[in-house]
This record gives C-alpha cells, structure tokens and sequence, in this order.
C-alpha cells in the first residue's frame, strides 16, 4: 500500500500531465461535437418530399397596397435626373447591383398599377439611355459603382460578373414582356464586352475546353448561392460563359445544421454556434426568376432551419441569414460625406468583415412572406413592421442586439415591391404568366390619381 | 331624416295610444322590419353569420380604430386651457359675442356655434364654473335674439361683434343673404345646449321660433341659402355640397325639420386616393359655382356631435354608429390623410382654414373640383403654397380615431399657441412653419374635441325623452302643435314627428298634431329608404389587381 502510495505521489506530476491531457481532449471534442457536421456531396440537390405547395396568386390585401407604395416612395425620392437612383437614401452613388433592383422596382411598380404605363416607359427609358452613356473600363465592361449625379466611376474596378447578372434580369425582363424596350435593350448590351467577363481569371489550359469560374476571394457575394442566382443569368452571354458558370466550383460542400443539410458558405464565429447561411440569392431566384428544383429546395430547407429555431420551444439560438452590407469603402469619398481626419484613420482598425453584422432583415422577411406563406412567414413579416419610415421607403432590419437597423436602400424596397408583385402577379420573369383575366373597364366615377 | 311621416289623424293616433297602453306595449309605427335588420348586422357576429361572403372583405384599418374616450390627462387639459384663452382674449363685452378671427369684430353663425362648443367644453371640463358660463350665455341669448334678421328671415351672414349689426364682408353696416350651412350648425348647437342644460331651453326656442324657415328648407327637405345680387335682389340657391350639406341638415332635422334631399349622399361619386375611394359630391362645380369640396372637418363634427349617428337615435353608445354610411364616408377621408402620410410622409390634417396673409382663408381640401390635394381659395384659384396641417381636423381626426398617426399628430400640434391667444390656425405643410392667425372656429372645435374624448358624442339627449314619464314638451314643440299659431304655416316651421312610444304626449289635452299636407312627399321620389346602407367598395381595386 505504502508503495502505491509513494509511487502516486512521486508520479504526480505526469498523472497532472495525463489528466489535463484528457480534460483538453474532452474539451476538443465537445467542441466537435457542437460544430456542425459537413459533408462534401457531388449528388445534386433534388426536391424533398415536404416541400410545400406553391402559393396562389391572389389579389393583394389594402396594407399590402400601402406598403408595395410606401417601397415605391424611396425610388421616387431618390431619382436621379439622369433616370437612374442611389443605392442608398441621399447618397448619389449606385452600382449595377442596385441599378438592377431599380429597373426591378420600376418594373413590379407598373405591374402593382402603383406608376401609368407612360411613367414607367420614361423611366425605363431614361435609364437605359443614362447606362448607355455610362463610361467604361479597359476592356469595354462597366466599373463597379459610379457617382450617381456626375455618373463619374467611383472606383477603377470592373463591376463583379453578379452584379451584371442582376442587371440583366430586369433587362431579360423588359424583353420579354415590354417589347417596346426591347431594341434599346439589345443596343446598350451590344456596348459591352459581356463576353469576356469571365475569361480575367486563371489562365486558358489547353485541353481544358473552359475556364473554370472563379470568385474573388474578397466578394463578397461570392458564396455558392449568388453564384447560383448569376449563373441563371450569365449562361446565356455564349457557350463557352455558360459552360463556365454551370460548372459547380469543387463539388458543394454542405454542412448539416439541426439535421439539414444547406450548402456550407463558412462559419460565422470561431465557436461554430453560427454556421453561416446566405438566402437573398435564393430568395431572389424565387421572385424574379422562379426556383428551379436547387434553389427552391435550398430556400425551403433554410427556411426550415430557421422556423425550428424561431419557436418558444426551441433553445437554440435563431440563425440569422442576412449579413447587413457595407457601402463600399470608396463611397466615403463621395462630395457630402465627412471625411474622417488622418490620424483617426490611422488607428481605426480595419473595418470589420462584413460577416460580423447579421441581421434580421426586412428584404428577407418581405421574400419569406411571398414564397412561402405559413404563420411563420407572416410573423416574419409583422415583425418588420416599425421598419416603415413613412415619406422615406423601408428600413434595413434588426441588428442583432434588436436595435433598429435604420439604413434605407434601393435594394430593401425593391423586394418589397417585387415581393408583394410575386403574391399578386407571381415571378418576374415568366413566359406564361403574361396571361391575365380581361380587364374589366374602369368605372366612369373613379379617378386614378397621380400627385 | 325622415321625410314627411304622416300622421294619423288624431283620432285615430287616440286609439293607437290607448291600445299601446292596454298593451303596455310601445306603439311600432316606424320601425320596419328592414330597419331591425340593419340594425342587427351591425352587430358583427351577426354580420358573420348572415354575410359570411363578406368576412373577407377588404376594409379600411379606420373602420377599425376606436374613439379615443376617457378623462383628459393632464396635458390634454393644458391644451383645453390654451385654447380657452382665444375665448377670454376675444368675447366682445357689449354683445357677448365672439370675434370669429382674432380682434377683427366680425363673426357668423357658423362660428358662434363654435363659441357655444367651446363654452360648453369649458363648462364640462371645469376650465370655467357654471357662474362664468352662465354669465357668458345669458349675454350671448340675449344678444342672439335681437338679432336683427336678414329681410325678417333668417340671420343675416356676418354680424359686427361691437354693435351686433348685421354687416356685409367688409363689417360695414348691411344685408349680404345667409347661409344654410351657417344655420345649420347654430342649431345643432341650440339643441345640444337645450339638451344639456334644460334652464336656457325657452331662450333658445324664442330664438328659433323668431327665424323664418320659409325660403331655407323646401318640402323635400334641401337646403338654401340666399344672396343678394348687385342689383339688390335676393336669389336662394341650394347650398351645400356632401359633407357639410348632411351635417347641417342634421341641424336642422333635430329641430324637426325633414331633411330628405339635404341628407341623402347622392349624388356623389369616387376619387381614388392613394388605394382609398373618397365620395365626392358630383355636382359640377362649373355650373352651380360651388366647389365640392372633401375636407374633414364636416365629417368630424357629425362624429364629435352625433356620433355618426342618426338624428333619432338617443343610444350613447361609442361603436354603435347608427347613422347609414356617415362612418364609413368618414373613415374614407380619414384614410386617404393616413395613407398620404404612410406614403409621402407628409402629416396631413386638411380642411378649411384662415391664412395670415392673402388671400386670408382657403378650402384647403382632400379632394376638389378633380384634383386630389386641392387647395383652392373661395373663387377657386389654385395656392398649394399654403396647404397646412389644420389643427381642428388633427384635434378632430385624434379625438375620433386612436390610432399611431393621430398620436403623432397631436405630438406635432401639441405647443403651436400662443400665450393668450389661443392655438395657431394651422402649420404650413412646406414648412414655413405656424399660420399665425387664431379663430373661434378653430379653437372652438379644438375644446370640442377634447370634450369629447371625456364624454363621448356631444348631443345628449335628456329633458325631451318623450319615453320618459315626466317629460314636458318644450316651447318649441308646444308651438308647433298649436292650431291656432298662425307663424307655424307663415315660417314654414316643420310638422313635428311623433317619436313612437309617446305615451304621454297622447295624454295631452287641447293640441292636435298638425299634419303635412297629404301629398307633399311626392314630389320627392328619390327619398324613399333613406336607412339603406349604402355599400360601396373602401379600396381602388386598381390598388389590389391588375
């Protein structure tokens, strides 16, 4: 006994050793075990066996006409007299993202009878002529943001092949359903060198018949859903563009969280607790474009995730989708903004990444309310409600700590306005939906105003 | 509002009465069946069960928002009190009378009916004693009832305030006509003050039976007033456009009077504004040279007074509105101002106002003449520039609709008066800040809307409940069953209806009811059911569908 007492004693440090050796251990793999599982698939992603009806279209309710006009008031007050409009409330900058959610506003407002035909084909007019005379880089393609009134690129970059693809769906849009634009459209594509959008990247291989697409590491729409949404778009510049972007990166990695598997965009935090999700790609697809089996089954399966943790009775925490987006660093040195003297820029540290500010946004909840109606959706929805700012359009979201996100933008009120015209009219671009019910004549004693 | 209901002859009404008491049963002589039944569907479970077509119709968030009812908080009372003061700094110690726009001597009927208001809401909400009121209208009655009359008829349009003289538009001594509208809202606030304090009840009769009703109301019960040319003839000429027209007809109907063209709605038709239908009057105002004027003032003070209800319904109750589309007409124009508001965030409170500047007073309007948002002078000239949130229609809109925008209204109105003077007229919508001008009528309807946030509708009915046993009929009415009155027939004084159960007006001895003449609503097709609901869309389906 004695010996085995003494042995203890005189080993004690290597048992201490061993012991914080098996706490370490147990610590790592409670920390796996919290961190969501991820599995690379090449399977495709097919539709499954829960995914719910689509709705029907229905006529839209009398809030819903208010708050399709209140969205509508910030493109109202936000018009450039060149045609086009800021990005933001009051700062005179835009981007082709933006633009696109523009002409997709102007499209849903005409649509929802909020603007008359005659206003809609001047204001779709004027911005296409004011993008054809945008100037362009080396290389015949737009930059990336411009000053809105000068129309003087912001920055020497070229514009991101997603933010062209925005742009081009309302274009698409216009062809098909408003012939009248049609030629205008066809004119101002043929200014670019769509074509050679893709081919800055890695250098051609010879037996590789294309280039793979590859995203900036710094975009930061350069997660797996945006690279969705764009293709649909990007795939019809030519062959070889449409083989590129239909190629998926290096199969999809998916990452299981409370049991479904979403594709993996990263985690959020260095704890795993905040597995990133992204769903205005799809959420976008679903409005503008109409889901295809992939991004309908990826939208509803994120829209599962988030359900099971909004409930009382769940305790884990809500997973936010939305990461609220910065206006690009450049835009601080448009004329009105204040700049900040150099020391203070010395010590600030760099901006954080985007990926720090989730938020519960009013874009998404809008979408949500559209694509998928259940109580979930519509509390969603009701829950944005103070985001109204009344003569001003929508604001942003939650931030995280419940606080009133209160930046306004064009691409918050275009959802909202391309939202309510999906309840009402269905997707944007659509070969089939164009039919409607024979309108019925005005009545003699009503007017339509128009202040 | 209804027109001409003949009588039984009196023998016959004897028998009714004494089979009602066999009965114990009240006497059923206008209640139809129909009438039950709109009355029943307002009951919205019920309204479920019969229309369940219509449980998913679309209506106006305004349908939906209660009246504001309660005791006044304290800072409720300090804009009672501010708006007193425009009443101590411009009552006119000689008359009793009150300057309609601040230290100008001149005032209307219209306006000294928003006197009474204010007083009354002075009184009730203990700014003044009943001394300081009782002193005040025993002058006031005084005054009114020598009143000298425009041709021996009724009163003329504008009184000078110092001398009580009837004046024309420059408040110099002369005759200019009057005014149906005018009228209209002095009696309604002769009866609510009748009504309420029984003591002024034979003042107030002597004055109405000294007016002559003979060129302001016709057998189908429209409204005129009168003008005199430059020629100096004088030409009556219907007044009133929807809205006001049904206000003032309410004023005359509590008098007895049958209003049937003045009260109907038609003819009218819709504006769409932003999403919401807003009735307007349809008349052309090319041809009648009067503007149609939407504004919410006529509409809130139907609500402030009759609670939008109808002329005959002694019921109190705050979400019983048993007039037929007054309410829903209301909520139109209510929604109209919100949803501007919601969509070009511009606060919107509209109705007429005074200016400080030329051209002095607009119809600063939801809708006129085809345009939404019209802001027009008398004449009709177009001055957008001085469009303004009317503190009346907000002070209104917030006392009769509790909703996040009248909240944010009052916050807006809440410190725009000055010390003594009462409250602003109004705030410029494009910013240039008060309209430094005070009246009667604005602070008067300011005190009235506070008053009845504490007691809801204003009328109420009290000493003439021909229900009750004790009830004694007034002057008024004694008179008008009088045969041998000549003055009933010479002005034109209504034939009074017999409220059903009366059991002890049939009692009396020694008066007949004096019958209408047997065919004098014929010639008044268009009068017939005058109850219907009138059931229109609330929202542009243009709004809800391509």
């Amino acid at each position: 006994m004695t010996s085995l007492k003494a042995g203890l004693l005189s080993a004690r440090s290597y048992l201490t050793i061993l012991i914080g050796f098996l706490i370490g251990f147990a610590i790592v793999l409670w920390v796996e075990h919290q961190m969501p599982k991820r599995v690379e698939t090449t399977e495709g992603i097919i539709l499954s066996k829960n995914f719910p009806p689509l709705p029907q279209s229905r006529d839209l309710t009398f809030d819903e006409a208010v708050w399709a006009r209140v969205a509508w008031q910030y493109f109202i007050n936000n018009t450039q007299l060149n045609g086009l409009v800021n990005a933001q409330d009051g700062k005179p900058w835009f981007s082709l993202w933006s633009t696109g959610s523009y002409l997709l506003a102007t499209i849903s407002a005409r649509q929802l009878n909020i603007i008359s035909t005659q206003e809609f084909d001047q204001r779709v007019a004027a911005a296409i002529v004011t993008l054809s005379a945008l100037p362009v880089q080396p290389g015949e393609l737009p930059a990336s943001a411009y000053h809105a009134d000068t129309l003087e690129p912001i920055a020497t970059a070229v514009a991101p092949a997603v933010d062209i693809a925005r742009l081009l769906v309302p274009l698409q849009v216009l062809q098909w359903r408003y012939p009248q634009h049609a030629f205008a459209v066809s004119e101002l594509l043929a200014r670019w060198q769509l074509a050679a959008l893709l081919q800055t990247g890695a250098p051609q291989g010879a037996n590789l018949p294309v280039n793979r697409w590859l995203l900036r590491d710094d975009d930061p729409r350069g997660s797996y859903g945006y690279r969705l949404y764009a293709a649909m778009m990007l795939r019809m510049i030519n062959t070889r563009t449409g083989l590129a972007v239909s190629q998926p990166p290096d199969g999809i990695k998916m990452v299981e969280i409370d049991g479904i598997a979403v594709p993996d965009e990263g985690l959020r935090t260095p704890w795993g607790k905040q597995p990133s999700l992204i769903s205005l790609p799809y959420l976008l697809s679903g409005l503008e474009l109409g889901f295809d089996a992939r991004s309908g089954e990826i939208a509803w399966r994120i829209m599962q995730i988030q359900q099971q943790r909004t409930g009382e009775a769940s305790r884990r925490p809500a997973i936010s989708t939305d990461y609220a987006e910065q206006a690009p660093d450049f835009v601080s040195a448009l004329p009105g903004e204040q700049p900040l003297p150099r020391n203070e820029q010395l010590d600030n540290p760099p901006p954080e990444p985007l990926t720090t500010h989730p938020l519960s946004s009013t874009r998404s909840a809008f979408s949500w309310y559209a694509l998928f109606r259940n109580r979930w959706s519509e509390e969603q929805r009701q829950h944005m409600l103070p985001m109204l700012a009344p003569g001003r359009g929508w604001k942003a979201g939650f931030n995280p700590d419940n606080s009133i996100n209160d930046r306004i933008d064009a691409d918050t009120n275009a959802v909202v306005l391309e939202s309510l015209t999906y309840i009402s009219h269905g997707q944007l671009l659509c070969l089939a939906c164009l039919w409607s019910p024979a309108e019925a004549a005005p009545e003699t004693n009503q007017r339509v105003s128009a202040e | 509002m209804k027109q001409a209901i003949h009588f039984p002859s009196l023998t016959v009404y004897r028998r009714l009465c004494v089979l009602a008491r066999l009965l114990r049963l009240p006497v059923l002589t206008r209640l139809p069946l129909l009438h039950v039944l709109v009355r029943l569907s307002k009951l919205p479970v019920l309204a479920l069960l019969l229309l369940p077509g219509l449980a998913g119709a679309v209506s106006l968030p305004a349908a939906d928002y209660p009246v504001r009812h309660g005791d006044l908080t304290p800072r409720e009372m300090a804009m009672a009190k501010n708006a007193w003061q425009y009443f101590v700094a411009n009552t006119q110690p000689k008359t009793g009378l009150v300057n309609a726009v601040n230290k100008y001597p001149s005032t209307t009927m219209w306006d000294s009916a928003s006197y009474l208001a204010a007083l009354t809401a002075a009184r009730e909400l203990k700014i003044i004693d009943k001394a300081e009121f009782d002193r005040r209208l025993l002058q006031f009655m005084g005054t009114l009832n020598k009143l000298v009359l425009f041709r021996n008829e009724m009163p003329n349009k504008a009184y000078n305030t110092i001398t009580a003289q009837k004046v024309d538009y420059m408040n110099k001594p002369g005759e200019i006509g009057f005014s149906a509208i005018d009228i209209g809202r002095m009696l309604m606030w002769l009866k609510i003050i009748k009504e309420r304090y029984p003591e002024y009840g034979n003042s107030i009769d002597n004055v109405v039976l000294g007016w002559d009703f003979t060129h302001v109301v016709d057998d189908c019960g429209t409204l005129y007033g009168a003008y005199v040319d430059p020629n100096k003839q004088t030409h009556y000429v219907q007044e009133g456009r929807l809205g006001y027209e049904e206000y003032a007809a309410a004023g005359f109907q509590q008098w007895g009077f049958s209003t049937c063209q003045g009260s109907r709605p038609e003819p009218y038709a819709l504006a769409d504004i932003y999403c919401v239908l807003v009735p307007y009057d349809s008349r052309d105002p090319r041809l009648t040279n009067q503007h149609n004027y939407v504004v919410t003032e006529s509409y809130l003070l139907h609500g402030l007074e009759m609670g939008w209800d109808k002329g005959d319904d002694r019921e109190d109750s705050p979400r019983n509105y048993s007039h037929p589309w007054m309410k829903d007409f209301a909520d139109r124009v209510y929604q109209a101002q919100e949803n501007r508001y919601m969509i070009t965030g511009t606060l919107t409170a509209r109705s007429e106002h005074q200016l400080d500047k030329a051209p002095y007073f607009v119809y600063d309007t939801v809708f006129s003449d085809g345009f939404n948002w019209n802001t027009i002078t008398d004449k009709g000239k177009y001055v957008p520039e001085t469009a303004a949130i009317s503190l009346k229609a907000a002070m209104g809109m917030w006392a009769l609709w509790d909703s996040p925008y009248t909240d944010r209204l009052l916050d807006t109105i809440e410190n725009a008066d000055e010390e003594g003077k009462g409250y602003y007229e109004g705030l410029y919508e494009n910013g240039d800040g008060p309209i430094k001008e005070f009246t009667a009528n604005n602070n008067g309807i300011m005190l009235e809307a506070l008053l009845f946030k504490k007691e809801g509708k204003l009328l109420k009915f009290n000493t003439d409940n021909p229900r009750k046993p004790e009830f004694a009929p007034s002057l008024w009415e004694r008179r008008l069953v009088d045969l041998f009155e000549p003055n009933n027939d010479r002005r034109n004084r209504p034939f009074l209806e017999v409220t059903p159960p009366v059991k002890t007006w049939c009692d009396q001895t020694g008066t007949a009811v004096r019958s209408a003449p047997s065919c004098k609503a014929c010639k008044c097709a268009s009068c017939k059911n005058e109850d219907a609901p009138v059931k229109l869309p609330p929202v542009a389906t243009s709004c809800l569908k391509q």
